[in-house]
């Protein structure tokens, strides 16, 4: 269907005379859906605002501590501050942290300009911080490394199994940066450090919050209209979770998700 | 020339004589009647006629021969070298007892149809894999007989490793119209036997390299490349093609450059990690346009792989456009399939460049091996702590190899390059030692230490790969 009706645009702006078209439309542009209609977003044009809580219900089970045997410099770093499992964190009011809330639908009428700045990943005391990251088509991501022995920073999309990248990070300071072109969530892991793992989301539109322990999110700036908004967390067993909330202008809508363990 | 029934009267003593040292491999050999078309460069066998010397000469310098290649040859010699008049061996095998469960394993577990189970496609293999985290047809691999390990030593015992060198090629040619089409020909005649009809690494040869299997082209992960993060650049594949990759893949240096390139531009087109894949030139309204399919690069879904036979693996997430003539401007997009796959032009190329994979500066070597810059090397190891995964000998054995996986989840060990040169994939001069540690190997856990590099202190920095290739170059001589 958007096929068709794209033809049907480029054939009423009379084809034969070959316009060029748009940066922005060229296939492969950041932050752009192939489309060559849609609207340019602005943050002025968002008037609305979605918020609200995700939480986990039910007994949390404790954080299993994690072997760092296999590194003297975490066994001793790790002496006093063992590190935990990341796969559920809970607060201390049922908050579930580390979910990713993102519009998943009602977006595709607006084109949105590529995001800028960059995201910064850093590997403090043989972990990722933070354990999930979010980033908008065009950014950069940057790595660092905090700790003086070798990480290496191994990305890679899972599921096209593209966009690979691996660096070596060997003392602390080191930093490597990466422009992020295409949408899609690339994990990250490290392979000497067998354990630290974190999941990195690139996605074309600025709808999106990671929750702390608290489980808050808000999505600022919407504009109004109908959207599908989707939770999604790293732990298999939690599921993901849809709402569909229609907000108008100006107005404020609260939502709340529940997960427990199946 | 000798009458044939004296000869055949004396065979028994000769080959009784050759088999009084003693080696079990050797007698393989004689009973085998090997020597009725191999001549062995360095051992006496009996001489029949000139005009059944059918085979190499074996243990003549060339390239090595990996235990792998030599069983998948001998089981099914024309899988690993086309054109073999060679009678398959395969008396030397057993069946393997577990090959139906594992081929009835795969059909119901296989759900992406690249012929391995990973444990993100089901968690309990049954006991299926050997141990390396994956179920794939080389579990169900054939059984080799002592007879045949014994022959296969006595073949390594044999051989003189001369490197293929990469000598100086002609460049891309200009018209790459039916490239990918002749490729794709010359694909199913050369490489199929090991690499599979559908380029997805699951040829007849295929499940006798089950620690290093044949490369499956369609998921376009690329080790040797010149490029940090992205895709190899054609220069990466021609010259892997041609120089080989290891014992198990001897390459192919007399091929001519043209037939080289074809097969470049065949692989390339199998993923949408190379972009650009160009369907078919058509005439239309008078203009000559090209059309040319584009995996959606802005979203994850872009999975639409080419597949070998031309189909596309997933239509719903393929766009294409046509382009004019000068390849300036889109004119129209839409959706069509079509048989062949090739490329487009330069000024596409340019267009699209900002996914053009940008490859690393990588020098011509500045100075010679020396002792001392091998002394250099060996700090330069310890300082980018190398032997988290290779070991403080470098054979392997790091805290992280317990833990070491590939892409797919498979175990990949960190490469004990003490084992020797001829084991060196990548290739063994010092200039593809660099590169490897500049680029990092994709789908495996070695890094690029382009960034460590340019931090360390043991050495000056623009000297530092050199002195750290030249160390392994020295682990890696036989002691």
């Amino acid at each position: 269907m958007r096929t068709m009706a794209t033809t049907l645009v480029f054939v009423m702006l009379g084809c034969g005379g070959a316009q060029e078209p748009a940066a922005s439309e060229r296939p492969g542009t950041l932050g752009n859906d192939i489309r060559a209609g849609g609207d340019a977003w602005s943050p002025e044009k968002g008037t609305a605002t979605v918020k609200g809580t995700v939480k986990f219900e039910g007994e949390a089970p404790p954080r299993r501590p994690i072997d760092v045997s296999g590194d003297k410099f975490c066994v001793q770093r790790r002496e006093s501050d063992p590190l935990l499992s990341e796969s559920l964190v809970v607060g201390a009011d049922g908050g579930l942290a580390n979910a990713l809330i993102h519009v998943t639908a009602g977006l595709e009428n607006w084109k949105f300009p590529g995001g800028t700045g960059e995201v910064v990943l850093d590997q403090v005391a043989c972990q990722y911080v933070p354990h999930l990251l979010v980033a908008q088509v065009g950014q950069t991501l940057k790595v660092t490394n905090s700790d003086p022995i070798m990480h290496n920073v191994h990305g890679v999309n899972l599921k096209t199994e593209k966009d690979e990248f691996n660096w070596a990070q060997t003392k602390a300071g080191l930093e490597d940066t990466k422009e992020l072109k295409k949408a899609g969530r690339l994990a990250i892991m490290c392979n000497v450090h067998s354990w630290m793992s974190a999941n990195l989301w690139i996605l074309k539109h600025p709808f999106f919050a990671v929750t702390g322990a608290d489980g808050a999110f808000t999505l600022p700036k919407l504009p109004p209209g109908t959207y599908t908004i989707e939770v999604w967390h790293e732990n298999e067993k939690l599921g993901t979770q849809t709402q569909s909330v229609t907000v108008a202008d100006g107005e404020t809508k609260e939502i709340a998700f529940k997960f427990s363990a199946k | 020339m000798r009458p044939a029934v004296t000869l055949l009267a004396l065979l028994p003593l000769l080959l009784a004589a050759g088999a009084q040292d003693g080696t079990e491999g050797r007698a393989v050999y004689a009973r085998e009647a090997c020597w009725q078309c191999h001549v062995h460069a360095r051992d006496v066998f009996p001489a029949l006629t000139d005009a059944r010397r059918a085979g190499p000469v074996i243990g003549a310098p060339g390239p090595a021969r990996s235990p792998a290649w030599h069983l998948a040859h001998l089981y099914a010699p024309r899988a690993t070298s086309p054109g073999s008049e060679m009678p398959a061996y395969a008396h030397l095998f057993a069946e393997n007892p577990r090959a139906a469960e594992v081929e009835a394993f795969l059909k119901r577990h296989d759900r992406d149809g690249d012929g391995v189970v990973t444990k993100r496609e089901c968690e309990d293999f049954q006991g299926l894999d050997t141990g390396n985290g994956i179920v794939s047809r080389a579990d169900a691999a054939p059984l080799p007989s002592p007879d045949a390990l014994a022959l296969v030593r006595y073949l390594e015992g044999a051989e003189r490793f001369a490197p293929v060198e990469a000598p100086p090629h002609a460049s891309p040619p200009a018209d790459r119209e039916n490239a990918a089409a002749r490729g794709r020909a010359l694909f199913l005649a050369t490489c199929a036997g090991c690499h599979g009809e559908r380029a997805d690494g699951n040829g007849p040869a295929a499940p006798f390299f089950g620690d290093h299997p044949p490369r499956n082209f369609l998921r376009g992960d690329y080790k040797f490349r010149s490029t940090r993060d992205a895709a190899p650049l054609d220069e990466d594949l021609f010259r892997t093609i041609r120089r080989g990759a290891g014992p198990s893949m001897a390459g192919w240096p007399r091929l001519p450059d043209t037939q080289v390139w074809d097969l470049v531009f065949y692989l390339e087109g199998l993923h949408p990690h190379f972009l650009t894949q160009e369907l078919s030139v058509t005439e239309r309204g008078g203009a000559r346009g090209l059309r040319f399919v584009q995996s959606r690069a802005d979203t994850d879904d872009a999975a639409g792989a080419v597949l070998a036979d031309g189909r596309i693996r997933k239509e719903a997430d393929l766009r294409w456009w046509w382009i004019d003539a000068e390849g300036e401007r889109p004119i129209e997009n839409g959706l069509e399939i079509g048989p062949h796959t090739f490329w487009l032009g330069r000024p596409v190329y340019d267009w699209m460049d900002e996914f053009r994979p940008k490859p690393l500066a990588i020098p011509e070597p500045p100075f010679p091996y020396s002792e001392e810059s091998a002394a250099k090397g060996a700090q330069v190891y310890r300082e980018l702590q190398c032997a988290s995964c290779h070991g403080p000998l470098g054979k392997g054995d790091g805290m992280a190899a317990a833990t070491s996986r590939g892409n797919l989840g498979e175990v990949v060990l960190p490469f004990d390059y003490t084992r020797g040169v001829r084991w060196f994939k990548g290739g063994s001069d010092p200039k593809s030692l660099v590169r490897t540690f500049l680029t990092g190997l994709h789908g495996t856990p070695m890094p690029s230490f382009a960034t460590g590099f340019s931090a360390v202190t043991s050495a000056p920095a623009p000297e530092a790969p050199w002195n750290l290739a030249h160390h392994v170059l020295r682990e890696a001589r036989p002691r």
